[in-house]
């Protein structure tokens, strides 16, 4: 590749992916700007069908009503008020009269006359100054005409489609760079002279529509929050221009060795960003807004605030968020101390030599991690239930009284914890019987002829060469056991009064019971930053128990 | 290869913004499509409704879809503002506040005259007003009253005193048998204590009166009802039905639900709440109507209306009577010859003179889940009640509306 050449790819990949923006961006408009004109029709219509159920007359949008021919009148407005920010003038458009002469200065096509006709709450005609929308017939003589001043396209989407489309011609850019000159000289000008079209058919689209519908773009782009522009273009720019700045820097001489492999690891990256990554980001972005009201609102970091301070709620009360956290880590500990306990030891018991019927037992030990753990949570509940239980008939039997299991913490919290461990065991315990069938057995066998007691044999033999593989496993089972929420949900509902809740659960409540979706998209990103706090520590400490073993 | 692939993507996403939805044509009928979630009798009714009015309308033909309950507010929410909901739906009326709010219901008032609304009973209608416009036509009501078995009390109690006497003897005739029972915990049935000791906990504009004096004396009441052994502790509806069909319980408050569980009862009877003896009005339980609502982005609103008017009219509500058993909202239905021998339906029409309508405000939503819990609290297990309620209005917060 001769320099010159160079230069010119590495001029052209800028070029390229700046007019992919654009067109991108023009796309996206005339996409959005033609929904937005469609929702203003509708909106129209439906504020012309208030003002005629002639509930609204006291409003002071409407100033005059004017009985004419029994029932018709004209109704004058003043534009942008509440609550009928769209309706700038009604009129009556009777069956008789010619539509050339609906207006001074304008003409309605015959098209929409028809339209009018029927009494199509979509009807709608543009003309230079006006937008007129049609709403329900007032008889088989009369439609009512909304007549509006042509309206601003909202471009309050503005933030979204320059993010998307600065990331997408960022990522044009990197991979440019990235595979430029590994791929042959070719795939950069077709891929770019195919990009160049698209670019100038949705400009030109762009245009035209702008030319069109009278979209008067200065003043719409005034109206979208000067923040938000400045906020989307640099997270758009950002994410690609690192990446290259990172790859170009590393890159110095030739091309990577191992393309093939991103070649394979390609389709499942594809994936985890489609399915893990955006999800991720989309939640990440529902954590700054307030949706109470029902729209998105800005809120900024108030959801963290409200989270991590927890004014309105005491510490001992379930609602506090570290309550919540205190429960979800005794919760944590406690499960997977008993996992651990439980599958150790019955995996001791199982790797015993000449056991009979191990494949049975085997077998049936795993039945608990088999069951969905919904059939099982449901099953112990019904065993916990007060009137008509397992456990509290049992315990009549035996002569003791009957146990409110769900009324109280502690005891609620003992039948989590059993449902639990009956589901977890099976696990740690299968890890650890793989662990220690690994394990040679002459080691036993030199420790027993040096004199050395079960326990020594275990604690100095079995236990050490068990941790690599536990390690992990318990780990994982922590994880799992942090975020369990089919037992918690299902078992004791959080009783009493959520508090037996842990986070997970408690973050649903906030999403889909209380429907304050933003809070728990916060509560969600405060739970992922705890357990990545506790993963980065347990490799902290992993990492120094390795360097420690070795 | 890659920013072929990219290229490719841009261009598939272009194409795709040219489209514009149109509404569903026919060559010779509009569809309106009307969304619900009947099951069973209920939808048998309904189906054959729309059979009768699809053979007689002259351009527009009606497409019934069914959804399960559950799911029907959030698609409804998300559907109709992007155009792919229907054109009108069956719903109960307690969201009608947030969707009258959000655009996502027509208000009728323009197509409907004082006759057509003459014909519904005038409770059944209040739900449906919102911000001085009525936004749906009432097909059915739901509310709660008191069924008590004959064989073990012979006379309906007037006032809650003669409720607790009689259930007291009931109670101690057997150990196995209970005096009343009725999930506690449930706001929704506590509710008709709370009105009837003159409370309410959403009233048409302002803050939740979560605190009151009715709320806190109406806890206390409820209370001493465990606190005497009235009430089986820790049992939920099916066993509630369980322990009536047994004989095993004298008084239960349930709602029009309960009928399948009288089928095989030879001595049930139904009558009307009690009075409160503390204050002397009766206690009223909460009203729900299910309506027929117009989505506010239809395209055919007037045929909407057009099938609204006919499902609701008084032909149309004696088939869902007789179909279904459901509690119509006509007014003319009741006088019917079928009608007036049914004690149940009849039961029902004399409570809904006595009941509250559900608050249709969206704030309602905030107040069912703390509520549950200072009632599960202060009711049940006897904990403190102001701290209860206390705790419930902080956790309710602040009310948006």
């Amino acid at each position: 590749m001769s320099q010159l050449q160079d230069k010119k790819r590495a001029f052209l990949g800028p070029v390229l992916s700046l007019l992919c923006t654009f067109g991108l961006a023009a796309a996206a408009l005339t996409f959005y700007g033609e929904r937005v004109v469609e929702k203003t029709g509708q909106a129209v219509a439906q504020s012309a069908s208030l003002a005629l159920s002639g509930e609204r007359f006291d409003s002071p949008v409407v100033e005059a009503i004017s009985e004419k021919d029994g029932r018709y009148g004209l109704i004058q407005g003043t534009p942008g008020a509440d609550p009928y920010p769209y309706l700038h003038e009604l009129r009556y458009l009777k069956l008789s009269e010619d539509p050339s002469t609906f207006s001074q200065d304008e003409t309605v096509s015959q098209p929409h006359w028809t339209a009018w006709l029927r009494g199509r709450d979509d009807a709608q005609a543009w003309t230079q100054e006006h937008h007129f929308v049609a709403t329900h017939p007032i008889d088989r003589q009369t439609v009512a005409i909304v007549v509006l001043p042509r309206q601003t396209i909202d471009f309050g989407h503005l933030y979204t489609v320059l993010f998307l489309g600065l990331l997408f011609s960022g990522l044009v850019w990197f991979i440019g760079l990235r595979w430029g000159t590994a791929l042959g000289g070719w795939a950069y000008p077709v891929g770019g002279g195919l990009a160049l079209l698209i670019a100038l058919a949705t400009i030109t689209r762009t245009l035209i529509f702008v030319h069109a519908y009278g979209a008067h773009l200065p003043e719409s782009l005034q109206q979208t929050s000067p923040t938000w522009t400045v906020v989307s273009v640099l997270s758009g720019c950002a994410l690609p221009i690192i990446l290259a700045i990172y790859f170009s820097w590393k890159r110095q001489g030739a091309p990577s060795p191992h393309r093939t492999a991103y070649t394979y690891v390609g389709p499942a990256l594809v994936g985890l960003v489609a399915l893990v990554l955006i999800p991720f980001l989309f939640g990440l972005g529902l954590a700054f807004f307030d949706f109470s009201s029902g729209q998105p609102e800005w809120a900024g970091l108030a959801h963290f605030h409200e989270i991590l301070t927890s004014q309105t709620f005491t510490i001992s009360e379930p609602l506090n968020f570290y309550f919540t956290l205190g429960v979800t880590i005794l919760w944590t500990a406690l499960n997977v101390f008993l996992h651990v306990t439980i599958g150790l030891a019955l995996a001791l018991l199982l790797n015993r030599p000449n056991l009979k019927f191990r494949g049975v037992y085997r077998m049936l030990l795993i039945v608990p991690w088999a069951v969905p753990t919904y059939i099982t949570a449901l099953v112990w509940k019904g065993m916990f239930n007060l009137q008509f239980g397992a456990v509290n008939t049992l315990l009549e039997r035996i002569g003791l009284e009957k146990v409110d299991w769900f009324s109280e913490f502690w005891t609620s919290f003992f039948a989590n914890v059993t449902t639990n461990t009956w589901l977890g065991f099976p696990f740690m315990m299968v890890v650890a019987l793989g662990a220690l069938q690994s394990i040679p057995g002459d080691l036993y066998e030199a420790a027993s002829i040096d004199g050395a007691s079960r326990w020594q044999s275990f604690r100095h033999i079995t236990w050490p060469l068990l941790k690599p593989a536990l390690g992990p496993a318990i780990i994982i089972g922590s994880v799992w056991t942090f975020n369990m929420f089919n037992v918690i949900y299902l078992v004791s509902q959080g009783a009493p009064e959520g508090a037996t809740d842990i986070l997970v659960t408690e973050a649903y409540r906030w999403a889909f019971e209380k429907e304050r979706y933003g809070y728990a998209a916060a509560y969600s990103i405060v739970i992922f930053i705890v357990l990545v706090g506790y993963s980065w520590l347990t490799q902290r400490v992993g990492g120094a128990a390795e360097d420690e073993a070795s | 290869m890659m920013r072929f692939l990219l290229c490719l993507v841009v261009t598939l996403c272009h194409l795709g913004c040219g489209k514009s939805s149109q509404g569903e044509e026919s060559a010779d009928k509009t569809v309106v499509v009307m969304w619900h979630a009947y099951r069973g009798d209920e939808a048998a009714a309904l189906e054959s409704v729309i059979e009768r009015y699809n053979k007689q309308a002259a351009d527009h033909q009606v497409r019934l879809v069914s959804l399960p309950y559950d799911a029907m507010t959030n698609k409804l929410r998300v559907a109709i503002p992007r155009g792919n909901g229907p054109d009108l739906f069956i719903y109960a009326h307690d969201k009608v506040g947030g969707w009258a709010k959000r655009g996502l219901i027509e208000p009728v008032g323009y197509w409907a005259r004082p006759e057509t609304l003459d014909r519904f009973l005038p409770q059944t209608l209040s739900g449906l007003v919102y911000d001085e416009g009525l936004y749906g036509l009432p097909l059915a009501y739901k509310t709660l009253t008191l069924f008590y078995d004959r064989s073990l009390v012979t006379t309906p109690p007037k006032t809650t005193d003669e409720l607790i006497k009689m259930s007291e003897s009931v109670r101690s005739s057997a150990s196995d048998r209970w005096g009343l029972a009725y999930p506690a915990q449930d706001f929704y049935y506590h509710s008709l204590w709370l009105h009837g000791f003159g409370g309410q906990v959403l009233p048409r504009k302002g803050a939740p009166q979560v605190r009151s004096a009715p709320m806190k004396n109406s806890i206390r009441f409820a209370h001493s009802l465990y606190e005497k052994d009235l009430i089986p502790k820790g049992v939920d509806a099916a066993q509630i039905a369980t322990l009536f069909k047994a004989h095993k319980v004298a008084f239960v408050i349930d709602g029009p639900w309960f009928r399948e569980h009288l089928v095989d009862h030879d001595s049930w009877a139904v009558a009307a709440l009690p009075k409160v003896s503390e204050t002397g009005q009766t206690a009223r339980p909460f009203l729900g109507v299910e309506a027929v609502m117009i989505s506010g982005h239809s395209r055919e609103k007037s045929a909407a209306f057009a099938v609204a008017d006919f499902l609701t009219s008084d032909d149309s509500a004696m088939t869902r009577w007789s179909t279904a058993r459901q509690l119509v909202a006509n007014r003319q239905v009741y006088d019917r010859p079928q009608v007036a021998k049914d004690e149940f339906t009849q039961a029902f029409l004399r409570q809904l003179s006595n009941t509250e309508s559900m608050p249709n405000r969206p704030a309602m939503d905030q107040l069912w889940g703390p509520l549950l819990d200072a009632l599960s609290k202060s009711v049940v297990r006897g904990m403190d009640v102001e701290e209860s309620l206390e705790l419930a209005e902080r956790a309710v917060g602040q009310v948006v509306d």
